[in-house]
């Protein structure tokens, strides 16, 4: 009734190690740390009901995460090593969607980046700099790559760029270095911005109302919020009633949200406050911004907003770490406002990492304590 | 079905490639499987009829991966045959040789038979059944102690007889008994006259769950058919709840300010919850425990970290009440993860709602016991161990620079002072100035899953399985960072039983040896 698999296996010896797929090596420890780091990066939420664990429901928009709009113009694939040319995988690829785009680490002080490499392991990250460089595709039809940080290496097919120095074309395939990261660039289309912006112009153009547009990857997407007109909008994310805090009564949470962007996704939600930023009619044509949260960053242009602040349309409204498009369709061609400097860069090397509590002197003969920094 | 025998040495051009046929998978050559072989490939070839019924059968089900069942990569029709090309799962042990599946645990059978039955529902779910499944169609692999069907000869719609469903799961009934009972199968008449006479009701090896389970695979009609896979499942279930005794929990913990002259209060908060529930037969004990250890000004470090311990007990303890806890018990892992992302939210929505006095940070890590699973989601420097087999095993990675400064190669052994900064240096924790996002939160790491011998993503998905004797450890680095590894190893094994006393020793260590931080340990010991 039984078959003694011994006998078998003496009959017909299968001795490939990996018999289902073109060979390929086992693992290597770096493989195996990706692996790990991408099912870390899988969202929870669908497997569980993170709502019951909270306590309170929050109202995720499936729609914020609807795809781009606009075609896709270049993208950066991480890369196996210095020495290869092999991509490690399409979900440590980040695909670009406008001419301009930021590249590095979110830190409020130096405002939103258009791509930050959300699955990068830690030490890879730790060398990224908020920002770190600028791509930027130019009207004639070239890319280019500046270095913005001190500190940051950023290099082009191995050809170090300082900061300061001028921006260096980058051609279709050619390496980029970031910090200790590789990347292959790839230009993708006709390599020119002819047909994004006709559809960007077709965009813009529906759009009766004023309204705000999410920018991802540099480029408009699907999720945007049509202003009503004479109407304030606040936006946020859901937070629960007071009562579900541990001291109520410090904070009045009556007010509701006209724009809940829970349903962003897992990475770019961090830095969103609950209660953001609420948008009002200045008078009957102009719409001002104003933040609410004292702990979370709002920027316009990428620069910090502290107190109200007029906006026109084609500005690019940050919070936290992403990124909207303000659009007025009476207000003609959109402003090319949004290409004002940065503030300075952060330079992670040289700047101190969060750390414990400053301690009494003389402990563990180390050196003085460092300062608390929050934001990681 | 004579005609369709390939024969070793032909070659059949399929798909992409030319195989040349090397063996039956099967002794019994009825099974109409084939090991083939086009160069380094390695691919099963199965044959049918022509007409293509059995190709659109076999293309429905077998189109994507799907547990226990391999995956369909090209059909073609020749020579008065179907021929079908197919991934080739290893290792490819036809069906168990009476040892060593009568010697298998009681749990593992079941867990076994219970995929199986899973995969069985997905093809019958998809309208079709397999005609009657025999040893000769099914592998084990030994790794996963798990089946495969490797061989689908007669495949067929289903019908809505009840029939169909019993033709294809009696098998689980036959090895069931073979594994209980540690004897051949009799078979179906013999077992339903067995089953008659009251004969399983007693005995050396009376489980009294196992004649109910039997009854259904053994006839197709009466009051104990089974409708489907599903009631199957359900059935072997109930079994396993009748064999696994609940495992009993036993916690300690212990926290201090540590020496007065070096710090003013206690920032680290530590904290526990335990449940027994009963549903049904089934009793089951849930765990949650955590330390965190307070970052900031004084009262906001203090703030955060009991703070960040009452919503981790909170929210743990509203997943209990949700479906019996359904959720903890199913993923322990990314319940763990998911507790630590609840916890970093409330922090932020303090931090924002209420700013003053809410401007800390705290690491967290948390453990969450389910049944017989733990999973783990951690968050800085706090450190979570596992003693087994006189072997402490870090199941956490610390989240410092120092972490990070190793990995890039830059980190100088011989500098002590960068090396203490580096390691006092926290490079994730959680703050009331944001909120985490799940990637961030971290879980066992892979040095773990290497010693525990479990790959990474079982570890993950399922959680880990754990056994009486297991003890494990929290501790702030008030703890981990005074005492010498050796030392902690060594408190351990004397106080592995005593989770309150071990504790108690940890804590008063590192007080009688000037510690300059906060002390808490927790432990808990599984009996």
């Amino acid at each position: 009734m039984f078959y003694r698999p011994e006998h078998h296996r003496k009959e017909a010896p299968v001795d490939h190690p990996n018999p289902s797929s073109p060979a390929t090596p086992p693992l290597d420890e770096t493989a195996r740390r990706r692996l790990r780091q991408r099912l870390l990066c899988e969202p929870l939420a669908p497997r569980l009901d993170l709502d019951v664990f909270r306590g309170w429901r929050e109202d995720r928009d499936p729609s914020l995460s609807s795809s781009h709009l606009l075609p896709a113009l270049a993208r950066l694939s991480l890369l196996k090593s210095a020495k290869s040319n092999d991509e490690v995988a399409s979900y440590l690829q980040w695909t670009i969607y406008g001419p301009r785009i930021y590249l590095g680490r979110y830190h409020s002080s130096a405002g939103p980046v258009d791509i930050f490499f959300d699955g990068l392991l830690d030490h890879e990250l730790y060398r990224i700099n908020a920002p770190h460089a600028l791509l930027e595709l130019g009207e004639r039809g070239f890319w280019t790559l500046k270095a913005l940080s001190r500190g940051g290496l950023v290099a082009v097919d191995g050809e170090t760029i300082e900061p300061g120095d001028p921006a260096v074309p980058v051609g279709n395939r050619q390496r980029i270095t970031l910090g200790v990261a590789q990347f292959r660039f790839d230009i993708l289309g006709d390599g020119t911005l002819t047909s994004w912006t006709r559809r960007l112009e077709d965009q813009l153009r529906v759009q009766e109302n004023p309204a705000l547009f999410l920018k991802r990857q540099g480029g408009i997407c699907g999720p945007r919020y049509e202003l009503k007109e004479g109407r304030a909008a606040v936006i946020g994310r859901s937070f629960p009633r007071e009562r579900d805090l541990s001291r109520p009564g410090h904070w009045n949470a009556a007010e509701t949200l006209d724009w809940d962007l829970s349903g962003l996704r897992e990475h770019e939600r961090r830095h969103i406050g609950f209660r953001h930023a609420i948008i009002r009619p200045r008078n009957d044509h102009d719409w001002e911004i104003e933040a609410l949260s004292l702990r979370h960053k709002l920027t316009v242009n990428r620069l910090p907003v502290t107190e109200p602040k007029l906006l026109q349309s084609g500005d690019e409204i940050g919070l936290g770490s992403i990124v909207f498009q303000f659009h007025h369709p009476n207000a003609g061609r959109p402003s090319s406002r949004a290409t004002v400097k940065l503030p300075n860069p952060v330079d992670w090397h040289h700047e101190q990492k969060p750390t414990k509590p400053p301690e009494l002197p003389g402990k563990r003969n180390g050196p003085p304590p460092l300062p608390s920094k929050r934001e990681e | 079905m004579k005609g369709f025998e390939l024969q070793p040495g032909e070659r059949v051009e399929i798909g992409a490639g030319t195989f040349e046929v090397s063996r039956p998978l099967f002794p019994d050559s009825r099974s109409h499987a084939w090991l083939a072989r086009d160069g380094e490939y390695v691919r099963w070839l199965w044959t049918g009829p022509t007409g293509g019924a059995w190709t659109e059968l076999i293309e429905r089900v077998l189109d994507r991966p799907r547990h226990g069942l391999p995956r369909l990569l090209a059909t073609k029709e020749e020579g008065g045959r179907a021929i079908a090309l197919l991934e080739h799962h290893r290792p490819d042990t036809p069906v168990l040789y009476d040892d060593t599946w009568r010697a298998l645990p009681r749990h593992e059978v079941l867990d076994a038979l219970q995929r199986l039955v899973l995969s069985l529902g997905v093809l019958h779910e998809s309208g079709v059944c397999l005609g009657g499944l025999s040893r000769s169609h099914l592998l084990w692999d030994d790794a996963s102690g798990s089946f495969y069907i490797g061989a689908m000869p007669k495949p067929r719609e289903r019908s809505d007889s009840s029939e169909d469903v019993w033709r294809d799961i009696k098998i689980v009934g036959e090895l069931l008994y073979e594994n209980f009972k540690n004897r051949n199968y009799p078979g179906g008449h013999e077992m339903a006259s067995l089953l008659q006479a009251g004969e399983l009701d007693h005995g050396e090896s009376w489980q009294p769950g196992l004649p109910q389970v039997l009854a259904g695979c053994v006839t197709p009609y009466g009051e104990l058919a089974l409708k489907n896979a599903h009631e199957l499942w359900v059935a072997l279930e109930h079994l396993r709840v009748e064999i696994e005794q609940p495992l009993q929990l036993r916690i300690g913990s212990r926290s201090t300010i540590g020496s007065y002259i070096f710090r003013k209060n206690n920032q680290d908060s530590c904290g526990h919850v335990k449940m027994q529930t009963t549903s049904g037969s089934r009793q089951v004990s849930l765990a949650f425990c955590c330390v965190a250890d307070g970052i900031g000004g004084i009262k906001d470090g203090e703030r955060a970290s009991s703070l960040a311990v009452a919503s981790g007990c909170a929210a743990f303890s509203r997943a209990c009440h949700h479906k019996h806890g359904e959720m903890l018990l199913d993923s322990p892992t990314s319940s763990a993860r998911a507790i630590a992302r609840v916890v970093s939210q409330q922090l932020a929505l303090e931090g924002e709602f209420d700013p003053r006095g809410n401007r800390g940070g705290t690491t967290f890590s948390g453990l969450v016991l389910a049944g017989s699973r733990a999973g783990i989601g951690h968050v800085g420097d706090s450190r979570i161990y596992l003693f087994r087999d006189g072997e402490l095993i870090q199941l956490t990675r610390d989240h410092t620079l120092s972490t990070i400064l190793t990995e890039l190669g830059e980190l100088d052994p011989e500098d002590e002072v960068q090396r203490k900064a580096a390691e006092r240096t926290i490079s994730r924790f959680m703050t009331s100035s944001g909120e985490l996002d799940d990637g961030r939160i971290d879980s066992f790491t892979l040095e773990a899953a290497d010693r525990l011998g479990v790959d990474i993503e079982t570890l993950f998905s399922e959680g880990l399985v754990i056994k009486s004797g297991d003890l494990f450890l929290l501790t702030s680095d008030g703890v981990h960072g005074e005492l010498a590894p050796e030392e902690l190893l060594k408190q351990v094994r004397a106080h592995q039983e005593h989770p309150d006393r071990l504790c108690e020793t940890l804590v008063s260590k590192v007080v009688a040896q000037m510690g300059h931080d906060n002390v808490t340990a927790l432990a808990v010991r599984v009996d």
